[in-house]
């Protein structure tokens, strides 16, 4: 019985995982677990939101940290949202100002870097907070998929 | 206080906080237990102590592996490279 309740509960569907990477708690509200996703979505919030109160939207950058990127990305179009912001803004100079770096080799020419560039341990926390954000959205994304929808946890009980 | 007056918040990174910048393992410790819980436990009813247990448990382990590591560091080998 434990290994069919147990089959049961590892099937997957695609849908509320899609919803769930979409916007973050998403995918347990459409399968009945409404106060479970409010729960998930607040916590996905609050790490990007001290993510990027402390490092800034340089803690999302698609081109220079693209390892940490792919975990920032699995909280959803957020992600993806920051990282335009960034671009768009810091890296134009729309935003503060662009400054000089030296070149990393004889060949290279300097690059202009933001002025608004974290560096340092806000930089490391503010990826690693949204990287986290991720991070955890994936487990949630995963349970998702594969938890019994609340509906038919209730007839099966019964 | 200059730079906290010129800092602004979510567009720039704010200013360092020096040698205190250890205490943000606080927020991400949270963040990372009410993310964990909402998952995982199985009646909500007991989620907000579930949360404060696994910051503690988070923040207690993180201390304990800084004390082993100072003590490697300060004192065992110093003890080994000491003629």
């Amino acid at each position: 019985m434990t290994e069919a309740r147990n089959a049961q509960q590892q099937e997957f569907r695609p849908l509320p995982g899609l919803l769930g990477w979409l916007v973050p708690g998403l995918g347990h509200v459409v399968i009945g677990e409404k106060l479970r996703g409010a729960l998930v979505f607040g916590g996905i919030l609050y790490l990007w939101m001290c993510g990027v109160f402390i490092g800034g939207i340089d803690s999302v950058d698609r081109r220079e940290d693209p390892l940490w990127f792919a975990a920032q990305v699995c909280s959803g179009p957020i992600a993806l949202g920051v990282d335009g912001l960034n671009s768009a803004l810091l890296k134009t100079g729309q935003v503060g100002e662009l400054l000089d770096s030296p070149p990393v080799s004889r060949n290279s020419g300097g690059q202009k870097v933001s002025s608004f560039k974290g560096i340092a341990h806000v930089n490391e926390y503010g990826i690693l907070f949204t990287g986290l954000a991720g991070l955890m959205n994936l487990i949630a994304i995963i349970d998702a998929s594969t938890r019994r929808p609340a509906d038919r946890r209730r007839s099966g009980s019964s | 206080m200059s730079a906290l007056v010129a800092w602004i918040p979510f567009l720039q990174p704010m200013p360092s906080p020096g040698p205190w910048w250890p205490l943000f393992l606080l927020p991400l410790s949270l963040g990372i237990a009410m993310v964990y819980k909402a998952v995982r436990t199985v009646d909500l009813r007991r989620y907000p102590r579930e949360v404060i247990v696994m910051t503690t448990q988070i923040v207690g382990a993180m201390v304990g592996l800084a004390i082993v590591l100072a003590l490697v560091v300060q004192v065992l080998i110093p003890l080994l490279t000491a003629d």
